[in-house]
């Protein structure tokens, strides 16, 4: 044995070193792949919050009309629509089967809404029309929450949580 | 002007409708509806209270792209607004619901 070795050193030796050349490509192949599941989740993480906030503020949204407080319901529009955006801006590419064009939808009813809030300043809503701005509110945070819904979804199976 | 394209989007997009391959939404104006396509347009179809029908297509930041409506495509247009309408209140599954209750009655 000991003589198999001092003739075979050499062998022996490059057989180790490639043992673990392969052991440490196989370490490092691991711990770029967790890191891309890391990065992928704290992405996924970021854009629940961001969904998080603009699902608050579209709810808060029915309140403000309810109360009629048309300055304030542009405002709010303005940040739920600035939210929209960002959200296909930075994390679209994490938008899974209809978010991208539900959000698109949310958008285009609050887009709407503001539209009608700029004209109650010019004339009175009627009651049909006071009850369908609050419908299309319920049917965009509907949107929203789905989209929402999807992004959690997605949270809970991104191999990064495991 | 409506053009031979203006006129297979809405024609394709009655088709679509129809084979449930489309989701309407009700927005926040009465008799108005909405759906959205790539994440980037969004098209909207509405009556006025006159009982004509408007359809349009918009784009990310709400700037209106196209807009038919009146003769000579005004029919395609209210057929749209219809199907748009039942899709958007869930019309035909209410109608299986209760045809089904009927039934079991």
């Amino acid at each position: 044995m000991a003589d198999f070795v001092k003739q075979n050193w050499g062998n022996l030796a490059s057989v180790l070193g490639l043992s673990v050349s392969v052991w440490v490509l196989i370490v490092a192949r691991k711990a770029r792949e967790a890191a891309e599941d890391a990065r992928t989740l704290a992405r996924l993480k970021s854009l629940i919050e961001e969904l998080g906030e603009a699902s608050g503020k579209i709810q808060q949204l029915g309140i403000f009309l309810r109360e009629q407080k048309w300055d304030v319901v542009q405002l709010r529009v303005e940040e739920i629509l600035g939210s929209c955006k960002l959200v296909v801006a930075r994390w679209g590419d994490h938008l899974l089967g209809d978010s991208r064009n539900n959000l698109l939808t949310a958008s285009t009813i609050t887009r709407d809404i503001a539209r009608i809030a700029a004209e109650s300043s010019m004339r009175q809503l009627t009651e049909a029309e006071r009850r369908q701005i609050l419908k299309g509110q319920l049917e965009a945070v509907d949107l929203i929450s789905g989209v929402l819904g999807e992004a959690r979804k997605a949270e809970e199976r991104s191999p990064g949580k495991q | 002007m409506t053009t031979d394209k203006d006129l297979e989007l809405v024609q394709q997009l009655i088709d679509a409708t129809k084979e449930a391959r489309v989701s309407w939404h009700p927005t926040a104006t009465l008799n108005q509806f909405t759906t959205s396509f790539k994440g980037r347009f969004g098209v909207l179809i509405g009556k006025y209270d006159n009982g004509d029908c408007y359809f349009r297509v918009v784009d990310e930041s709400g700037q209106e792209m196209l807009s038919i409506e009146g003769p000579p495509v005004g029919h395609l247009v209210d057929e749209m607004w219809e199907l748009a309408r039942r899709a958007a209140l869930n019309v035909d599954q209410a109608i299986d619901d209760i045809l089904q209750e009927l039934k079991r009655g």
